[in-house]
């Protein structure tokens, strides 16, 4: 088991030295977050996602408090 | 390879020469010990008190020497009746059953059979007491009584194997035959010692101490015949028993401690009391350990469908070489985490789940059962 864990670490540091490496080459070579993250909502709809997921996580929490939202909840002066 | 050869056939001659030409009581019985190696050390020392016994016991040491011949000779017939493997087993048998009257090796009778024989043939020499005025007929021999000192140029004989693989023509003199031999056997009561009779043959010798021989050994057969019952006799291959591998082997074997045997036995009381508690240990460290391996498995399958997406995406959504190397860096470590989380996931279900299981029963093992001698 030792040994098989110390050949799945090997494989795995590896893997995130050359990510990382890739990374910085990307970042030297002048990539850009905002013109990826662009190509990523064109291609998968990340805005409508993630509002989506906003709104659910919302109405999870607004469940569970019966008496609302601790803020909402608290006396006001 | 050769010159090997050559070498340990010019040792072996010049051993038979200084043997047969000059030896007293210390040559010989320190040859012997040198060709008795193969036994048991504590055999050996019988062996070699036997013969030391016997030249005690005897007035005339070189009539005795004459009867022994070369020690090779009586080395050879020590090893034809010593067998190391029933000889370890006699002596294990014997300090188990711890009997005092312990049966003789076979190797000690044919000692005290070489012994009755010169007894037989040259009377009784212990008490005979030679008196001043009596002519000794061996004042003659000063080149054979003369003590001399191991000179250093004499090879060493390391093993009695050695000469054994000789061939069989090495160990026969130039004898008379075994009538003529018996002829002089009669007389040799009656005669005075001869100097011939330091090289006379030993054929006769070695009938009356084998019983085979002896049948074989009839007046009426030839010459040719008997000596090749001598031959037979002296010059069988005699092997080792035991390889040395096998001697190993039992010498590790005699090291190890002996095992007593036992039987576990259950304590009724103590079994059920952890049968009680063990359960809910069991339940409980699994439930414990099965929490994080689920969650290992949730993020493994969320890295892994995470990272393959990431990976996949900049083949076709994005057109800047330096933007694919980017997400191309941060898919592949996503996907690492994810197979890091997977093995992790694995460790927790065959390792920790697996062998607190185990580690829980093994231990019941050993409180609740004790190791009993059997009876």
């Amino acid at each position: 088991m030792k040994k098989a864990w110390k050949v799945i670490l090997i494989i795995v540091l590896a893997a995130i030295l050359a990510g990382v490496i890739l990374i910085a080459a990307g970042y030297l070579t002048g990539a850009d977050t905002s013109r990826i993250y662009e190509g990523m909502d064109q291609r998968y709809q990340l805005a409508n996602k993630i509002e989506y997921y906003k709104n659910v996580s919302d109405e999870a929490f607004s469940s569970i408090f019966v008496f609302g939202s601790p803020s909402e909840a608290a006396p006001q002066n | 390879m050769t010159i090997t050869l050559w070498n340990n056939i010019i040792t072996l001659i010049v051993c038979r020469i200084t043997e047969v030409t000059v030896i007293n009581k210390q040559k010989f019985l320190a040859e012997l010990g040198k060709l008795l190696t193969f036994m048991y050390e504590e055999d050996r020392q019988i062996a070699l008190g036997l013969y030391e016994n016997m030249f005690d016991t005897c007035a005339n040491e070189q009539l005795l020497l004459q009867h022994l011949g070369t020690p090779t000779r009586q080395a050879v017939m020590v090893a034809r009746s010593y067998n190391s493997g029933e000889r370890k087993l006699q002596i294990s048998s014997d300090s188990r059953s711890g009997e005092d009257e312990a049966q003789d090796p076979q190797y000690i009778s044919v000692i005290q059979n070489v012994e009755r024989a010169f007894t037989a043939r040259y009377g009784n020499t212990q008490q005979e007491e030679v008196s001043e005025d009596q002519i000794s007929l061996f004042e003659t021999f000063d080149f054979i009584t003369a003590p001399e000192e191991p000179s250093a140029e004499e090879p060493e004989q390391t093993s009695l194997f050695d000469l054994l693989d000789e061939p069989a023509e090495s160990f026969i003199r130039d004898e008379p035959a075994a009538e003529e031999a018996a002829a002089e056997e009669t007389e040799a009561a009656e005669e005075p010692f001869e100097p011939e009779q330091a090289e006379e043959p030993l054929i006769e010798e070695a009938a009356e101490e084998l019983p085979e021989a002896q049948e074989e050994a009839a007046p009426e057969e030839q010459p040719e015949a008997k000596e090749a019952d001598f031959v037979e006799y002296t010059l069988e291959p005699v092997q080792p028993e035991e390889p040395e591998e096998e001697a190993e082997e039992e010498e590790d074997e005699e090291e190890e401690p002996e095992r007593i045997p036992t039987v576990r036995k259950v304590k009724p009381a103590m079994l059920l009391l952890y049968i009680l508690l063990a359960i809910p240990a069991i339940v409980v460290g699994t439930a414990v350990l099965l929490v994080p391996t689920v969650l290992f498995l949730l993020a493994a399958t969320a890295a892994v469908i995470l990272g393959i997406l990431i990976v996949s995406f900049p083949f076709g959504g994005l057109t800047v070489f330096a933007d694919i190397m980017l997400v191309l860096g941060v898919g592949i470590i996503v996907l690492a985490l994810g197979f890091l989380f997977l093995w992790t996931f694995v460790w927790l279900i065959g390792g920790a789940i697996v062998g607190h299981i185990q580690g829980v029963i093994r231990l019941g093992g050993k409180l609740c059962y004790k190791e009993v001698p059997v009876k």
